[in-house]
């Protein structure tokens, strides 16, 4: 890739953090978009390029009132919007547009506007996983971790410590919903209370009991 | 039973051998002619060669433990007590995602690597699927 050719004008997140029952996905997007374009001094009218994920950037930007000349869907799973930069800035370096607008928006806890999860029962997935109980990253991203810590000798304890150190970076965060100290014997109670918050994190500690 | 208001799969042309053997209660697998890769997920190409040359075979039906979780969030549909969700390493070499069944779903139960065996659990008429239980003898 070319250096030194494209750089971030202007970043932002929405005005509001945590829980916003008040405000659908859709805004979420569009708010978060008016902050980063306020804050690079940019309209609408200025944007000529979309990127988003999960959902449409054809309506991304038809909401924002953006005509765009190259537009990027790609949707693989939370590192799209990385991807998307990376597109972004090879498309710029080609001559396709100037300007790149990336949105994420996620109405994760209110879910106002917020499109469901639904796997086609003939998809690879909705035939051979599926039909076993997966539903989200407790019974997804839980599987591999237990023949990692068996392959590997990893304890426990050692990934109860990812949990204390994320908490420790989020605890730098003024915006970060959980700031708290933890420590790794607060990890691994979590699962024998956690019936009602169980984290991914505490669906992980539990399968790496199973050892 | 209660607990076929779960979700099953619908079959497509590629993957109908597998469901009609399973609804007749042996696992199918298929293999590459020239490379011998044994594959799963069905389809009519070998995934390591790319070669459209592969048959059909009835596996053994063995396997082992490669990992799981226990689930404890709630899922009505599978009922009210915390299940497995598995993937196994069968004897030929692909892994699977199944369940483990007939046996304490409890980390001390299931053990990584212990050798299982395929049974079929039938939802309709339709679809049955596979499922693993600890091998017997």
């Amino acid at each position: 890739m070319k250096q030194k050719t494209v750089a971030v004008v202007g970043a932002a997140e929405t005005t509001e953090m945590g829980k916003i029952p008040n405000t659908s996905q859709l805004m979420l997007h569009a708010d978060a978009a008016l902050n980063a374009m306020r804050d690079a001094g940019l309209a609408a009218k200025d944007i000529d390029g979309i990127a988003t994920a999960g959902d449409s950037p054809v309506e991304v930007a038809h909401y924002l009132g953006i005509t765009p000349t190259w537009v990027d869907g790609t949707s693989v799973g939370g590192c799209s919007f990385m991807l998307h930069v990376r597109h972004a800035a090879a498309a710029i370096n080609e001559g396709l547009c100037n300007t790149v607008l990336i949105t994420h928006a996620e109405s994760g806890r209110s879910r106002v506007g917020a499109r469901r999860f639904s796997r086609d029962p003939a998809s690879q997935q909705g035939q051979f996983e599926v039909p076993y109980g997966i539903t989200n990253p407790p019974t997804m991203f839980t599987i591999p971790a237990l023949r990692y810590m068996k392959q590997y000798g990893v304890t426990e304890e050692d990934i109860a410590n990812v949990a204390v150190v994320q908490r420790e970076w989020a605890a730098m965060n003024p915006r970060a919903s959980f700031r708290d100290p933890i420590t790794v014997d607060d990890v691994l109670n979590s699962r024998r209370t956690s019936r009602r918050s169980p984290s991914t994190f505490s669906a992980r500690a539990r399968a790496a009991r199973r050892r | 039973m209660a607990e076929y208001n779960r979700p099953l799969p619908l079959p497509t042309p590629e993957t109908q051998h597998f469901w009609a053997g399973c609804r007749e209660g042996e696992l199918r697998l298929q293999r590459c002619t020239s490379c011998k890769e044994s594959y799963f997920p069905p389809r009519p190409f070998c995934p390591a060669c790319s070669s459209r040359e592969v048959e059909v075979y009835r596996a053994s039906g063995k396997a082992t433990l490669y990992s799981y979780i226990i689930n404890h969030r709630p899922r009505p549909d599978f009922g009210d007590k915390p299940h497995s969700i598995a993937v196994v390493e069968l004897a030929e070499g692909p892994r699977m995602m199944t369940n483990i069944v007939d046996c304490p779903q409890t980390p001390e139960a299931l053990v990584l690597d212990m050798p299982l065996e395929v049974t079929f659990e039938k939802a309709n008429d339709e679809i049955s699927l596979p499922k693993f239980r600890p091998a017997k003898g």
